[in-house]
């Protein structure tokens, strides 16, 4: 059974990198803009000049690669390639519409599998460049992830449940009557933020925080800013799409075409993602550490229950 | 097996083994932590070879983040700086050479000694099931037993382990309110 | 040329400022941030992160000692500016603008960092270094810790307070290792780590020094120490013709101080609002609509339960864990509570001073001295992310501080 979806032929990868490239344009565009409007009712200030993709991009192609004393070199450059290349993996098994690249059995859980691998990209960026805030900012993360990881494989483990495959097209499928979104929403709220987690992205920021000078991110120059940038939105443009497929139904809907509304949808929740960052103060991750143990766990727990007894009584 | 499959499988059986040979031989601690990850990885990609999708990424998904955690401890418990500091990853050279050889002639001799079966018919369909059947299928109750049990071990070990126990936090008379800790959590126990 | 000066074009109209404010220079940097704002520019979190660095206002030789190690650490093409007065500086963003574009020039600027180093670079203060009473060894502080530059020798000398150090330690790439410390408060024997925050940090108070001795991200000692401008005198004022210009001066500080605060605590949203209640007020806008503005802030600060839960009890002063009988304390009304309740105190304070339209007190000398010195004892025991919290909540002005430590008594 391929669950309605065919898979292409690895020739489309480059096709697949390019949609998503072009998701995280929009989220990086949106985020841009955001910054500009100005604040609040006053517009009493000047409104600034937009900032534009292109000009951060053309900044960074032309900035100079820096490396601080006695780096790691190699496991920085690692760390950093990893983030995007983590994005496309999980991009992979996500079908978009009828068309997916790989039509896995085990899609979910290789989900589950690659956002882990971010954790060690995160470490390693943090890690590489021998600065005492990177290194705090790459031990916030796994901290913070500690927090986010097994609430967010619970709730990965609901859909899950509910279609009775890990195939992300049978969970799609297994959407057709009513979306997941409805009945299992804590699960869907934990996924959203376990992918903000993963992004390194909003509230669950505090790794690249401002308070130690961008983190993971203070000494990333040139290239290697751009590139973990880029991973960043790549990625919550990733999640953002598992959210639909998994949660809001994946391509089903009235009148548009399905790769169309699957489209919509991740786009939707990509750019509440990136409205919502402005929105929520960062949560500090000691704090959030033991909310995630005693209220997220739980929670989600609670919601694999009620999905489990709702399954068996169908 | 294909061709492909049979040079797939070799590649990656070395990759392993170089990957695990790396880890005494690189001079930091985070890099012999990402040796080690390398090395299951290229296990995890030998057992997707075998059909065993889920075994197979469940295997990198564990391995990965169990030595993204213990670099963190590695780091914590050695203190120094391993991207400043250049240092041996290797320890008791001597009793550490005889112990990995002899246990690899005891797991060669294993592997070259026992009558492994041969296959007598076309693999099912679904081959993660099938082992899980093979392994666990009449031995179900010791498996659900063993989990609990485990989890309760670690548990356990770790309270004992703690060196604040709750007279620490909440005072002799378990009435101190909030409860003295060095780093407050976020909920207020 | 087609390509590469459309890459330049394009990448200059990005530029991202990293600041250094000289104590008393505020408006200056206020003025340097509305440029930025208005040329769609950004302000950099990090030396790695930015192309221009602009000190606003004339910094005293040790602050410049500390601006020139961060300077080393500008990737480049990058573009430095003392910009010394608020009229400039539109102009002089505009003069950053072109160097940055200067091809020839960021390629031997390139060229000569290789080999001289620090030495090689135009100092910005070439006056004699003299010592001050105020400050011990805060020289060279830069705020990564390291530097790019191994041949800067001075670096690895500096860095290296640390009394317990071992002598015979290796110093890879001339950095020295942590050190031994004592126990930890979970019983663990942990390495001391010395960072010195600031003085160039982003959002962080003009001027000032914490030297933080760390066990992993626990600050376990913080000695406070402060840098000046060239000379400690008071700001001059721009003569503005308006009422209560004094009181809205000071509002203003308040909303960016608060700003700044909750830059910190990563809002966005408030924190931009904020800095345009800010620039509304300096530009004269009425004060009756800066107060609603500022009440509204004010209330979604409130009313926000992620905030109050994130920074619940940090940075207490004066009121808890009381003993019983309540022995009274010393602590100034402004300064009680956790760091939101301050937080909160300044947008009050803010919005009182633009309703009332008074005269406005300057900035008392005794309470900024107690913000500088009482720092210390609040963010030993606190992880990195909650002293920061508790750095931008006392907010000292450092200007104040040393002027009137210089003045007198």
């Amino acid at each position: 059974m391929t669950g309605g979806v065919a898979p292409l032929s690895a020739a489309w990868a480059p096709v697949v990198a390019l949609v998503l490239l072009a998701g995280a344009v929009v989220a990086a565009a949106l985020d841009g803009a955001l910054h500009s409007v100005p604040a609040g009712r006053a517009g009493r200030a000047r409104p600034g000049r937009r900032r534009t993709v292109t000009g951060a991009v053309a900044r960074l192609l032309r900035q100079r690669r820096r490396v601080p004393v006695a780096a790691d070199v190699m496991l920085w450059r690692i760390g950093v390639a990893a983030l995007p290349v983590a994005a496309l993996l999980m991009a992979a098994v996500l079908p978009l519409g009828r068309w997916t690249l790989v039509d896995w059995s085990v899609g979910i859980v290789w989900f589950n599998a690659v956002d882990v691998a971010v954790w060690a990209a995160v470490w390693l960026a943090g890690w590489g460049p021998n600065s005492a805030h990177a290194l705090i900012g790459g031990y916030r993360f796994l901290a913070q992830a500690l927090a986010y990881e097994l609430p967010l494989m619970f709730a990965l483990t609901a859909p899950a449940v509910a279609a009775g495959t890990l195939r992300v097209g049978g969970v799609v499928q297994a959407q057709q009557g009513l979306w997941f979104v409805v009945w299992m929403p804590v699960a869907f709220v934990v996924f959203c933020l376990g992918v903000a987690g993963f992004s390194v992205w909003g509230p669950l920021s505090a790794p690249a925080g401002a308070d130690i000078a961008g983190g993971v991110l203070a000494e990333a120059s040139g290239v290697d800013r751009l590139i973990v940038l880029a991973g960043r939105y790549l990625l919550l443009t990733a999640g953002s799409g598992f959210a639909a497929a998994l949660f809001l139904g994946g391509g089903a809907g009235p009148l548009l075409p399905d790769w169309l509304w699957m489209a919509v949808k991740a786009l939707a929740v990509l750019c509440a993602l990136v409205v919502l960052r402005r929105r929520l103060p960062v949560l500090r991750p000691d704090r959030f550490l033991e909310a995630g143990w005693l209220v997220l766990v739980p929670a989600t727990l609670l919601q694999l229950l009620v999905v489990s007894v709702v399954v068996v009584a169908r | 097996m294909g061709v492909l499959s049979t040079v797939a499988f070799w590649v990656l059986a070395a990759a392993a083994v170089a990957f695990g040979a790396l880890v005494f031989r690189v001079d930091s601690m985070a890099r012999a932590t990402y040796c080690l990850a390398a090395s299951f990885v290229a296990v995890a990609v030998v057992l997707l070879l075998f059909r065993q999708d889920y075994l197979g990424v469940v295997t990198a998904l564990m391995m990965v983040m169990e030595m993204a955690i213990m670099a963190v401890y590695m780091v914590m418990f050695m203190g120094m700086n391993p991207a400043l500091m250049p240092m041996s990853m290797v320890h008791g050279r001597r009793t550490a050479l005889a112990l990995s050889a002899g246990l690899f002639i005891v797991l060669t001799a294993g592997i070259l000694l026992v009558p492994w079966p041969s296959r007598r018919d076309a693999p099912v369909a679904d081959v993660t099931h099938a082992l899980g059947e093979s392994i666990m299928g009449h031995k179900m109750l010791v498996m659900l037993t063993v989990s609990p049990v485990l989890f309760a071990t670690i548990v356990a070990a770790l309270v004992l382990a703690l060196p604040r126990g709750r007279y620490d936090r909440f005072g002799d008379d378990l009435r101190r309110r909030p409860p003295a800790d060095p780093q407050p959590g976020g909920v207020g126990r | 040329m087609g390509v590469t000066g459309a890459l330049a074009r394009a990448g200059v109209r990005a530029a991202s400022v990293l600041l250094v404010e000289v104590p008393g220079s505020t408006d200056t940097r206020i003025a340097v941030e509305r440029q930025v704002r208005c040329r769609g520019w950004r302000l950099a979190m990090s030396s790695a992160d930015a192309d221009v660095l602009v000190v606003c206002g004339r910094p005293s030789p040790e602050l410049a000692k500390a601006v020139q190690a961060v300077w080393v650490q500008l990737p480049g093409p990058r573009a430095r500016l003392l910009v010394d007065d608020a009229r400039e500086a539109a102009a002089a963003l505009e003069q950053a603008a072109a160097a940055l574009l200067d091809a020839p020039r960021q390629r031997a600027d390139a060229g000569s960092r290789g080999q001289a180093g620090a030495q090689a670079e135009p100092s910005s203060a070439p006056a004699p270094a003299e010592s001050d009473g105020d400050q011990d060894n805060s020289d060279d502080m830069d705020d990564m810790g390291d530097t790019d530059d191994p041949g800067d020798t001075d670096d690895s000398s500096d860095t290296d307070d640390s009394s317990d150090m071992d002598m015979d330690m290796p110093m890879p790439g001339g950095v020295p290792l942590a050190g031994g410390g004592q126990d930890d408060r979970d019983g663990l024997e942990m390495d001391e780590l010395t960072v010195p925050l600031g003085p160039v940090l982003p959002h962080w108070p003009a001027g000032l020094v914490v030297r933080c001795v760390l066990h992993g991200d626990v600050v376990v000692h913080a000695q406070v120490s402060t840098l000046g401008p060239a000379a400690d005198v008071a700001p001059e004022v721009a003569e503005i013709a308006m009422d209560g210009w004094q009181a809205r001066r000071i509002a203003a500080g308040e909303c960016d101080s608060a700003a700044r605060f909750l830059a910190v605590a990563g809002w966005d949203h408030p924190s931009q609002r904020l800095r345009s209640v800010r620039d509304g007020i300096l530009d004269g806008a009425p004060s009756q609509d800066c107060a609603r503005e500022v009440a509204q802030v004010t209330r979604q600060v409130r009313r926000s339960w992620l905030l109050r839960w994130s920074v619940r009890g940090l940075g207490l002063l004066g009121r808890a864990p009381r003993p019983p009988g309540g022995v009274p304390d010393d602590v100034p009304a402004l300064l009680r509570g956790d760091v939101r309740d301050r937080l909160l105190a300044r947008l009050d304070h803010a919005r009182d001073l633009l309703l009332d339209g008074g005269a406005g007190e300057p900035a008392d000398p005794r309470l900024e001295r107690q913000r500088l010195d009482r720092l210390p004892e609040v963010v030993t025991g606190l992880d990195l992310a909650a002293a920061r919290l508790v750095v931008a909540s006392l907010d000292p002005n450092v200007s104040v501080v040393r002027r009137h430590s210089v003045a007198g008594p």
